[in-house]
C-alpha cells in the first residue's frame, strides 16, 4: 500500500519535474531574446565643423556623437557618467561649465579638422575630443584634475599631467607592470630623469608617469598630492614632499619598476 | 520561482532515491565542481533524469575578457545512453539540457566603435560527454570516470556607435571541460538481469548448434546478415538528400538539397544547392546566402536500418560585397570582392531507413565562408590583403529519396 502511494507520488513528481524543466528552459530562452531597454535618448543635434552631431545631455556631461548608434551611445553615456562620479569624488572639481565630450567615429576626419590626433582634452574649455574606444577616465581626468578644488595649476609638466590621466584612466590595468615593460631595455636610470625631460617618448613617459602618480596617490598624504597637481615640476615636488622624502619615494619606485 | 524550482528538484531527488530501482550519479572533478544526477532507465540502453551541478568557469565572453572565473550552479534534464549495460565494465554517454544560474553584472567590452554587452542573467546550459565504469557491482553501483563539456549559451549584444544599422544580436556560447570521478548508487533492474541471462542462454544454444552445423561460405553469411537487418538491399547508387534547418546565426531557417552518387558502398560524391541566412563577411549584414556545393559523403553502417553519415562540402557562396568598413584598433578592414569560398563539415543520422533506402534524417553541420579582406593600417599607412572566414552552425531535418 505504502509502496504504491510512494510510486504514485514518484510518477506525479517525475511528470511535474519533466515539464517544469522544459518550461524553465523555455523561459530562459525567451528571457534571452528580450531586448534590453534604454532610458537615454538623444536630446537634439548640433552642427559644427561641417558635422551634424547627435547630442545627449546627461547630469555631468553633454555628449556629441558623430555616429547615430543610439543604443551604443546610451550605454556609452551611462559608463561615462559613472566614471565622472568616481573621478570627481577624488578631484572635487569645480568646473565653470558642463564637460563636453565629442565622440568621433571617423578618426582621420577628426585629425584633418582639428589638426591633432585623437584623443585630447582642452581643459580650460571643458572639452574632450575622443575616440569611442578610449579608456573611460583618461581625457576626463585631464579636465577634472585641471579644475580640482577650483584652483588652476600654476606649473605644468607633461610627466605629471599625463601621469595623472593614466593613473586615473579607470582601465584597471596593473600600472607597475606597464611601466616595467615600457622601461625594459631603455637607457633610463631613474624616474626623475623622465620627469625632468619633457621630450621623452610617449611610449615611456605615459606608462612610467601613470605608475609613478598611482604610486604617490596610494602612499596617502592627500594634501601633498593635491599640491603636486598644481605645482608639477620636480623642484616643486622637492618643496612639497621635502627633498629627503621625495628621494626616498623615487628610490622605492625605481626599485619597483626595475630601474 | 527559481528557489521553488530548486526546492522541488531536491524533494524529487530525495523521493526517487528511496525507490531503489533508480540510479543516482554523483561526481566531483576539475573546474572545482560537482554534479549529481538522478537517472531513470527507460529502456535497456536509454535513461532519462534530472540533476544539479556547479562548476567554476567563465560562463560568458565578458568573463573571458576580464579573466574572471565564477562558480556557476545549474539544474538540468539528463538523457543517457548506456553502452554494454549488462556487462561489468560499462560505458555511457549523456546529453544534459538545463539552466545555468548566474547574475550578469553591468560590465561592457569596448572595441573600436563597438560596445559589447550581455544584459541577461542566467544562460541555457548544454552539457555532453561520456563516462566509463571499470567494474559495476552486482547491485548495479560502482565508481566511474567521466569527461564532460559544460557549455553556457546566452545572447550577446553588439552595439555600434557609428550607426544603429550595424547593431548585432546573436547567440553565443562559452564552455569548460570537466574531468570527474564519481560513484553511481543504484540497482540493476531485475528485468535487465533476467534479459541478460536469457540472452546468454540463447547465445549458448546458438553456439552449440553452430558447432554441429557445417559452416556456410562467408559471402552467404554476410548477405543473410544484411537481409536480416534491412531486408534485401536495393542496388541503389543514386541518392537525393533534401533538408530544412535552422542556422545558429539569429536562428533563421534555410535549406539544402544534394544529389549524391555512391560509387562504392561507403563513399558517395555529389553536387547540391543550399541557402541559409547568416553574416557571410565582417562587413555584410545578416543576409540570405545561396550557394552551390560539391559533396563528399562517408556512410557509416550502410547495410543497417539505422545509419550515420559524415560529409565534407566545398563550393561557392553567392553574395554582393558591402561598401562599409570595419575598424579595429589601428586597422580598417574592407571587403571588395563578391562571393566567397564555401566549406562545410558535418554529420547526420538516420533513425530508420525504409527498404527502398529512403528515410528521415537529422544532421549538424558547421558552414564557413572564406573571403579576401583588404586591410589598411592607419599608423603605418600600409595596405595588404588577408583571408578571413565567417561561420555558423546549422541543425537540419531532412529526407533521403
Amino acid at each position: 500500500m505504502f509502496k504504491n502511494e510512494l510510486m504514485n507520488l514518484f510518477s506525479l513528481n517525475f511528470s511535474v519535474m519533466k515539464y517544469s524543466i522544459v518550461l524553465a528552459a523555455c523561459l530562459v530562452l525567451f528571457a534571452q531574446c528580450r531586448r534590453p531597454d534604454f532610458d537615454v535618448q538623444p536630446t537634439g543635434s548640433f552642427d559644427t565643423l561641417g558635422i551634424k552631431w547627435m547630442t545627449i545631455e546627461r547630469s555631468n556631461i553633454i555628449y556629441y556623437f558623430q555616429g547615430t548608434g543610439v543604443n551604443a551611445a546610451s550605454i556609452y553615456t551611462d559608463l561615462h557618467e559613472d566614471a565622472y562620479d568616481t573621478l570627481n569624488s577624488v578631484f572635487k572639481a569645480q568646473i565653470p561649465q558642463k564637460l563636453r565630450f565629442f565622440v568621433w567615429t571617423n578618426w582621420e576626419q577628426a585629425e584633418q579638422l582639428l589638426g591633432y590626433s585623437l584623443g585630447f582634452a582642452v581643459p580650460w574649455e571643458c572639452v574632450c575630443n575622443v575616440m569611442a574606444n578610449q579608456t573611460l577616465g583618461h581625457e576626463m581626468t585631464h579636465v577634472l584634475s585641471f579644475w580640482a578644488d577650483g584652483i588652476l595649476p600654476t606649473r605644468h609638466t607633461k610627466f605629471i599631467n599625463e601621469g595623472v590621466a593614466v593613473a586615473f584612466d579607470l582601465s584597471g590595468r596593473n600600472r607597475i607592470d606597464m611601466a616595467k615593460e615600457a622601461v625594459k631595455g631603455k637607457n633610463i636610470h631613474s624616474v626623475a630623469e623622465v620627469w625632468a625631460d619633457n621630450s621623452t617618448a610617449d611610449e615611456i613617459l605615459y606608462p612610467l608617469g601613470g605608475a609613478f602618480v598611482d604610486f604617490l596617490f596610494k602612499k596617502g598624504q592627500r594634501e601633498k598630492f593635491d599640491a603636486l597637481l598644481k605645482y608639477q615640476t620636480i623642484e616643486d615636488a622637492e618643496y612639497i614632499y621635502g627633498k629627503e622624502q621625495l628621494d626616498a619615494l623615487i628610490a622605492e619606485f625605481n626599485g619597483l619598476v626595475g630601474l | 520561482m527559481k528557489h521553488a524550482f530548486i526546492a522541488l528538484l531536491v524533494l524529487f531527488s530525495a523521493i526517487t532515491t528511496l525507490a531503489q530501482k533508480h540510479n543516482l550519479f554523483a561526481d566531483v572533478g576539475t573546474l572545482r565542481g560537482f554534479s549529481a544526477t538522478y537517472n531513470y532507465r527507460v529502456a535497456k540502453h536509454f535513461g532519462a533524469g534530472i540533476g544539479v551541478q556547479g562548476y567554476r568557469f567563465s560562463p560568458t565572453e565578458l568573463d573571458y575578457y576580464y579573466d574572471r572565473k565564477r562558480f556557476v550552479p545549474g539544474v538540468f534534464a539528463d538523457l543517457r545512453l548506456n553502452i554494454r549495460p549488462l556487462k561489468r565494465g560499462q560505458m555511457f554517454s549523456f546529453l544534459d539540457l538545463g539552466i545555468d544560474l548566474y547574475k550578469q553584472d553591468k560590465s561592457y567590452y569596448r572595441d573600436s566603435n563597438y560596445i559589447f554587452t550581455i544584459p541577461h542573467d542566467n544562460g541555457f546550459y548544454i552539457g555532453f560527454g561520456f563516462g566509463y565504469f571499470r567494474r559495476v557491482t552486482k547491485g548495479g553501483g560502482g565508481p566511474y570516470t567521466s569527461l564532460k563539456f559544460v557549455t553556457n549559451w546566452y545572447t550577446s549584444y553588439f552595439y555600434d556607435i557609428v550607426s544603429p544599422a550595424n547593431d548585432r544580436i546573436y547567440p553565443s556560447a562559452d564552455f569548460g571541460v570537466a574531468l570527474s570521478l564519481g560513484y553511481r548508487f543504484g540497482h540493476r533492474q531485475d528485468k535487465f538481469v533476467a534479459a541478460g541471462k536469457q540472452k546468454k542462454e540463447v547465445l549458448q544454444t546458438k553456439k552449440e548448434m553452430k558447432k554441429e552445423e557445417p559452416k556456410p561460405p562467408k559471402q552467404i553469411v554476410k548477405k543473410e546478415k544484411r537481409d536480416r537487418d534491412l531486408g534485401p538491399m536495393p542496388d541503389q547508387k543514386h541518392h537525393l538528400y533534401a533538408d530544412v534547418g535552422i542556422s545558429h546565426s539569429r536562428f533563421y531557417p534555410g535549406f539544402s538539397a544534394t544529389y549524391n552518387y555512391r560509387p562504392v558502398r561507403f563513399i558517395g560524391l555529389g553536387v547540391g544547392i543550399q541557402g541559409y541566412a547568416w553574416y557571410p563577411t565582417m562587413t555584410n549584414p545578416h543576409q540570405f546566402v545561396p550557394g552551390v556545393i560539391g559533396d563528399l559523403r562517408f556512410n557509416v553502417r550502410p547495410g543497417k536500418s539505422s545509419q550515420f553519415f559524415s560529409f565534407l562540402n566545398v563550393g561557392i557562396d553567392f553574395y554582393k560585397h558591402n561598401n562599409t568598413t570595419e575598424p579595429d584598433s589601428n586597422l580598417i578592414y574592407s571587403v571588395s570582392r563578391n562571393n566567397g569560398t564555401y566549406g562545410a563539415l558535418g554529420f547526420g543520422y538516420f533513425l530508420r531507413l525504409t527498404r527502398r533506402g529512403g528515410g528521415l534524417y537529422t544532421s549538424v553541420k558547421i558552414m564557413t565562408n572564406f573571403y579576401k579582406t583588404d586591410v589598411y593600417d592607419i599608423t603605418t599607412k600600409e595596405q595588404y590583403t588577408e583571408t578571413h572566414d565567417r561561420g555558423t552552425l546549422v541543425i537540419s531535418y531532412g529526407f533521403k529519396f
